[in-house]
């Protein structure tokens, strides 16, 4: 495989939170001790209101990446190269240092559901989404970054695992990895498979990025939600993930019942703890007992009282 | 299962599960497209999906319609809101903008009036719909923050200028012709009280954003038809023309039309080229 650069040359911003609009004002007047924030790239793609000016600001004391979720890499539509111009200009005006998405579809016939799906996983599909993240880094001229997904459900027709997929959509079209540890371990429970063996079979030097967030667990499956605290199965396996890629840059995700800015300071620094080379939370992280599904159940969440996959949420005027 | 189904196939069919959870054919075809565990069977992962899809949504209309969900309470606003999404499926890449074409769903769908009756709760909800729905475009829309030049003086204009200029619109105005105060309902519902519906009194708005902020304005109807025709095409001699045919009082005169066309400026309404 090619040997690529560690993090395709892309620099370890250290330890962000992914930044909301209920908070953009206190960061502005306190600015707090993160190394950087992520924004929802469609929640500034069409706003030229106080957001977007507060980003500006923003992005004048911070590094900023910008994460999308409309992309559809993996869609059987042709891509929208409107999108594709707007997310550049976008990237352009902040600094960005980098543009990420997720390895899904979104919607197709002109339609989005405003979801991640999952991707069909085949031979077909891989040389569809190798095509178009080729054609996508050309347009944005700078490398994709792309997310592993939590998913809940996998096609029959399947002939590859997720993370053969996306290891060989990296390799071939040369494009960065934003590893979701939560989303390994949700998806590990959801289809039955050691999270380890996600992680281990990913090219580790094209990981750009992690991603750290909580989950709730459903009985019979556990949901990407994004509104509590990082599970301790999920903080064992950041460790095991950055004991292969070395550091890389890390970044919280909280999008549901947003806790004050404080609090996000505090698991930030909780991922600084696990994420360094000599931690003092090694005991456990080989133990496969820690990433054991019923590890992920002790928490019941009614779905049908509320809870969805959450990835982004809607923000609109405070 | 198909061994030779090939990716869109798959695509196509669980986009429409999951926008169509009622429909039996289609979800009977989890089975054959998706694979089952012992814990979790193929219908149940199908249905994680098609919950998900309705909740998302949902809570964007709830986010972008507070003083909506307040009015009419989340079941109602929840059914109106699904079916207009049954009928107008989202395809803009922002989740922000599902509720472009919600007002004027509600506006073909209501019941209708006789003629003459006075407005009544159909009309509130779909007025404060309209409001909601603009402020959400004023609060994205490019705005006049960091115009330059400087706004006009009209008040230093001189005559012969005055009737030759062309006012613009800012791009964050939006205007609208309400058969309720519903502002003053929204204004009060943001600001935690919890009034009793307006009673009908016919409203016009002139919706903008100053320095990032939302400012509705109230205005005279003669005021609200000249600011409707102030395109930057059309010079405000034939604007004055055009509304003094209207009838309605106070007749606009030159003086009056550069008063208020001063006080628009000021306010962030209209932009003098």
């Amino acid at each position: 495989m090619s040997a690529a650069p560690a993090r395709l040359g892309l620099p370890d911003l250290g330890y962000g939170v992914g930044l909301r609009r209920a908070h953009m004002a206190e960061v502005l007047r306190t600015q707090p001790a993160f190394d950087w924030f992520e924004i929802i790239s469609e929640n500034f793609l069409d706003s030229h209101g106080w957001s977007r000016h507060t980003l500006q600001q923003i992005a004048e004391r911070y590094p900023v990446v910008m994460h999308g979720v409309s992309l559809s890499i993996g869609s059987s539509d042709e891509l929208d190269f409107e999108y594709l111009a707007t997310l550049k200009r976008l990237a352009k005006e902040i600094g960005a240092r980098w543009i990420s998405d997720h390895l899904c579809w979104t919607g197709v016939g002109g339609e989005t559901t405003h979801d991640l799906l999952p991707m069909p996983l085949d031979e077909r599909s891989l040389h569809h989404v190798v095509e178009r993240v080729r054609i996508v880094q050309d347009v944005l001229d700078r490398p994709l970054v792309l997310e592993n997904p939590s998913t809940y459900a996998r096609f029959a027709a399947d002939t590859l695992s997720e993370w053969e997929f996306l290891g060989r959509v990296a390799e071939q079209a040369d494009c960065g990895l934003l590893l979701d540890v939560n989303n390994v371990y949700v998806s590990s429970v959801n289809h039955g498979f050691d999270p380890r063996r996600y992680i281990d079979a990913l090219p580790a030097q094209r990981v750009v990025q992690m991603h750290l967030a909580g989950h709730r667990a459903c009985g019979t499956h556990i949901l990407d939600t994004h509104d509590t605290p990082v599970s301790d199965a999920v903080w064992h396996l950041y460790r095991y993930a950055t004991r292969r890629t070395g550091s890389v840059a890390t970044l919280l995700e909280w999008d549901s019942n947003l806790p004050p800015i404080d609090r996000l300071l505090a698991e930030v620094d909780k991922a600084r703890a696990w994420g360094a080379r000599e931690s003092p939370f090694d005991a456990g992280v080989f133990d496969a007992g820690v990433f054991a599904p019923d590890a992920a159940r002790p928490e019941v969440l009614t779905e049908t009282t509320g809870g969805h996959p959450a990835f982004a949420v809607a923000e609109f005027r405070a | 299962m198909n061994e030779t189904v090939d990716f869109p196939s798959q695509q196509a069919w669980l986009q429409r599960a999951i926008v169509a959870p009622g429909d039996a054919a289609l979800r009977e075809r989890a089975t054959d497209f998706l694979r089952s565990s012992a814990d979790l069977g193929s219908g149940a992962r199908l249905a994680i999906y098609q919950r998900s899809y309705r909740a998302r949504l949902l809570e964007a209309f709830h986010a972008m319609f507070p003083v909506l969900l307040h009015a009419i309470g989340a079941d109602a606003l929840d059914v109106f809101a699904l079916d207009f999404l049954a009928q107008q499926r989202p395809k803009h890449v922002s989740v922000g903008r599902i509720a472009d074409g919600f007002a004027a769903y509600l506006d073909a769908t209501r019941p209708r009036q006789t003629a003459g009756d006075a407005p009544g709760w159909e009309e509130f909800v779909l007025d404060l719909a309209r409001l909601e729905h603009a402020l959400l475009e004023i609060s994205d829309a490019r705005g006049l923050e960091d115009a330059s030049p400087p706004p006009c003086d009209v008040r230093a204009l001189g005559d012969a200028e005055l009737l030759r200029a062309r006012p613009a619109p800012a791009p964050c105005l939006r205007l609208l012709a309400s058969r309720f105060p519903v502002h003053r309902y929204w204004r009060a519902v943001r600001a935690g009280e919890d009034p009793e519906p307006p009673d009908a009194t016919a409203c016009w708005l002139a919706l903008t954003r100053v320095d990032y902020r939302l400012s509705p304005r109230e205005l005279a109807p003669v005021q609200w038809e000249l600011l409707a025709r102030c395109d930057g095409n059309t010079p405000l001699h034939t604007i004055l023309v055009d509304v003094a045919a209207l009838g309605l009082r106070p007749a606009p005169d030159q003086v009056l039309a550069r008063i208020w066309l001063s006080n628009f400026v000021t306010q962030g309404l209209v932009c003098m080229g």
